[in-house]
């Protein structure tokens, strides 16, 4: 794993342009690489390379607020359109086209909008722009991201030609968060209808996209920070993972994603690099809720989770890549409760909960799971069901892609016939706040495919979201957390699944993002 | 006079009119087994922050909530004006989704079908003049091979040898003459197979002949009769076959494509029923259907042009109105 510290990419309009760009950018990026405020993952001059990247499957727009596809999408909506705010590597908020931003009340958030910028067809960029883009969340043709605007954006208001307030119409605490995960950035009078050339203010401007086949996007030559890294970016969908790692190490592409663990091998012997992080989503089992059966015993919930072997899983299946799972979700995100019960593999201790719920035979379930939705998901409920099997719950394996899985587990939740047992799934927490991380057991959520109702844990949410004070939304969350993983014990967490790319000589040393989200800068 | 022209319109109206009654049939199909399949689009378009709420916004604005036979009535009217609906997933019209990816897939399936034909022809003639020989029983070797490669497999072999190892070849994606050889090779693959034993039994066959043996009688060197007398009847039962396989070839070739990235039909076609984006689905299997009726239609055609016995029974009988 790499050490390299990240480098902020710095206003070059200070200096002299053209041909000294290079060595003061050079010089720059060492006098300000201490300050470690990353944006960018790479310590890299501008120079007239062509990056390209191979992804599994592009999505097939290209508007910010219709994103239904895989991280390579929002990488994409980066490149465009760029954001207000926007995570460093470390999770911290930064400053981007929003130099600045404060927080009024639950209701309002005032930002300062960056002066003297420019959209890629040269038209200014101003406040007008900024209340447009959010206020697009809200239209029905909105989807994915968006969803999480409708919940509580009323309006944005023009305070003055440099600064902007979001109004909220139910107090919201999770704004700034939010606005850090998006990029959206687009002029006045975008539609939605036949969108096909995407302009904003980003470091990258569109060429050409070829649905399943790639973006090509160039350097903008006016953007507002630093000079971008690359003189163009081909994003190529190579959905098959072997053509995909074939394309790597025949040295076609700079930046292959979703690398096997067994691959790592290859892409070293072919002169290339492997990069991973430990990425924000959750490998966890499910219980079914709804309808009678073992699983609404406690301790037979418990007796699962001390039935299987963790560690195991990480070191075979993810070669040892994968972080802990100690709690709902990741220690990278605010107000993680780092003393949870730690459920270690015990397996004669799996067989006396389960003898004293009344099944000392143990029992028979279904267990539903995805093939290739998630890393290795088939592998890992393959080897679950096997660690059950030893203490006597004999899980069948029933495997479904991923719509149709979504279908059965929310049909088998609202008609209550209880015919799965369990289930593998994978959540993530998609931006730097505990708020989203628990979709996945919210009532009401389509994502709680559990059933899962816990009144307590509901009213806990909806004061986490309207409360300011640290302490106490520590506290709200530090609760929220032990209710799922042991009062309740209805989290079950894998393990958080690794993020593992590889990359060519090019791209030596890149860190990558928790979110997976590439800003190339 | 007009019994002449009726007939004459009869013998190009009757095909056309069966190739619809395909089509109907084939867009009906497709239309009710995805609706009745386990899942919608809607999940994918939403999202995790979406409520039930949303869902049923959306599933109403694109007229899922509406029975079955009333969806697949509305979106009947709409084909015969020629409006194929939105693609749910590419919010666009489905047509043009479709008509963009066409061209990846005339390309491939274009080259494919040249290099199959230029390949098993040749080898469909020598494995026939010289049956049972040394080249017969190389090729049956080869046909053997071709056919039960799995394209899936024979794709990532081709890419291990000629990308990987000998550095001759792109591994996938589309862009210069070099990146269509590997998937138009894979996807030839199987069609060799079926072309060179199609011809070799027609020619067994036509080398039988009287003619033939009169042809030698008469003094005639031995290849102008194999190619000119046997291979020009023999044509008629592989012209058949390659419209067949041409409108498997074009329907989009699903796993070549995905092997090789190839932004075609295949991959189109792929998605759009992973991400249950019923429009574009039904889009794609009406437009292949109308291939691969079309190739059909058009190989009937020149089998019958070309066959002086076939055209001129057909129309003859039709005269004399024996029917």
């Amino acid at each position: 794993m790499t050490t390299d510290i990240p480098v902020d990419p710095i206003d070059e309009t200070a200096f002299t342009s053209t041909p000294s760009r290079r060595q003061f950018g050079r010089m720059a990026a060492g006098i300000f690489g201490t300050l470690a405020l990353g944006n960018s993952q790479h310590a890299f001059a501008a120079g007239d390379e062509t990056l390209i990247c191979a992804h599994p499957a592009i999505g097939p727009s290209r508007h910010p607020w219709q994103q239904a596809g895989g991280p390579v999408d929002y990488t994409l909506c980066f490149m465009f359109f760029d954001s207000l705010l926007s995570y460093d590597i470390d999770g911290r908020i930064i400053p981007r086209l929003a130099e600045s931003y404060e927080v009024r009340s639950l209701e309002r958030v005032r930002l300062k909008i960056r002066q003297g910028v420019r959209f890629h067809d040269g038209r200014p960029f101003g406040v007008e722009d900024v209340k447009y883009s959010l206020e697009q969340t809200l239209s029905p043709e909105a989807t994915f991201q968006a969803s999480y605007y409708k919940r509580w954006l009323d309006r944005v208001e023009i305070i003055d030609n440099q600064t902007v307030e979001t109004v909220a119409k139910t107090p919201y605490r999770v704004v700034p968060e939010l606005m850090a995960y998006s990029s959206f950035l687009m002029p006045v009078g975008t539609e939605f209808k036949n969108y096909t050339k995407p302009i904003g203010v980003g470091p990258y401007r569109f060429v050409e996209f070829v649905p399943n086949g790639r973006v090509v996007a160039e350097r903008n030559e006016d953007y507002w920070g630093a000079k971008p890294q690359f003189k163009s970016i081909v994003i190529r969908q190579i959905p098959q993972n072997a053509t995909r790692l074939s394309a790597l190490a025949a040295g076609e592409v700079d930046f292959a994603e979703n690398i096997g663990v067994e691959d790592i091998d290859i892409v070293k012997k072919s002169g290339r690099e492997v990069a991973f992080v430990d990425g924000n989503r959750l490998l966890n089992i499910g219980f079914n809720r709804t309808a009678e059966g073992p699983f609404q015993d406690l301790r037979v919930r418990q007796a699962v989770h001390y039935a299987i072997d963790k560690a195991a899983i990480r070191e075979s299946i993810y070669g040892g890549m994968a972080l802990p799972a100690e709690g709902p979700y990741s220690p990278k995100i605010p107000y993680y409760k780092p003393d949870l019960l730690r459920y270690e593999y015990n397996r004669d201790k799996a067989k006396a909960l389960l003898a004293q719920a009344g099944f000392p035979k143990g029992f028979e379930t279904t267990f539903v799971t995805t093939n290739n939705r998630y890393l290795k998901d088939l592998e890992v409920a393959q080897v679950v069901a096997g660690m059950l099997q030893d203490v006597g719950i004999k899980a069948n394996l029933h495997v479904s892609d991923f719509i149709t899985y979504q279908q059965e587990l929310r049909e088998d939740r609202d008609n209550k016939t209880g015919k799965y047992g369990m289930f593998l799934s994978g959540w993530g927490t998609p931006y730097s706040d505990p708020d989203p991380a628990f979709g996945s057991w919210e009532v009401g959520s389509r994502w709680n495919f559990a059933g899962f109702n816990s009144p307590r844990m509901m009213e806990l949410l909806a004061k986490g979201r309207v409360t300011l004070d640290k302490d106490e939304v520590r506290k709200i969350y530090g609760e929220i957390q032990e209710i799922l993983w042991q009062t309740e014990a209805q989290c079950l967490g894998i393990c958080f699944l690794p993020y593992i790319v590889g990359v060519s000589k090019k791209l030596s040393g890149i860190k990558l993002r928790s979110d997976e989200i590439q800003h190339w800068t | 006079m007009t019994r002449d022209l009726l007939s004459r319109a009869t013998l190009v109206l009757r095909p056309i009119l069966k190739a619809l009654l395909v089509m109907l049939g084939v867009l009906v199909l497709v239309f009710t087994i995805m609706r009745f399949a386990p899942g919608d689009p809607i999940s994918t378009l939403l999202g995790e922050g979406a409520s039930n709420q949303d869902y049923n916004v959306a599933r109403q604005r694109l007229g899922l909530d509406l029975p079955v036979w009333k969806q697949l009535f509305q979106y009947l009217t709409n084909v015969a004006t020629g409006d194929f609906g939105m693609s749910i997933v590419h919010r666009r019209p489905a047509i043009d989704v479709v008509l963009q990816a066409f061209p990846a897939t005339m390309l491939l399936g274009s080259v494919a079908f040249a290099i199959a034909v230029m390949l098993a022809v040749p080898m469909g003639i020598a494995s026939a003049v010289w049956r049972e020989e040394t080249a017969d029983r190389v090729i049956g070797i080869f046909v053997l091979i071709a056919q039960t490669v799995p394209p899936f497999w024979g794709g990532i072999m081709l890419i291990h040898i000629f990308s990987l190892n000998l550095h001759l070849l792109p591994t996938s994606g589309t862009g210069s003459w070099q990146h269509i050889i590997l998937p138009a090779v894979t996807l030839a693959l199987y069609q060799v197979a079926t072309i060179i034993r199609t011809l070799r039994s027609s020619m067994l066959e036509v080398l039988k002949e009287d003619y033939i043996r009169t042809a030698r009688a008469k003094g005639l060197g031995r290849w102008r009769i194999i190619l000119r007398h046997g291979l020009g009847n023999a044509l008629g039962p592989v012209i058949t076959i390659l419209g067949l396989q041409l409108g498997a070839m074009f329907s989009g070739a699903i796993v070549t494509e995905a092997v090789f990235a190839w932004p075609g039909l295949g991959s189109l076609g792929l998605g759009a029923l992973l991400t249950r984006d019923y429009t574009l689905a039904q889009a794609v299997v009406a437009f292949t259907a109308m291939l691969v009726v079309a190739f059909n239609l058009l190989a009937d055609a020149l089998v019958s042009f070309i066959d002086p016995r076939i055209r001129d029974s057909a129309l003859s009988s039709r005269n004399a109105g024996g029917r």
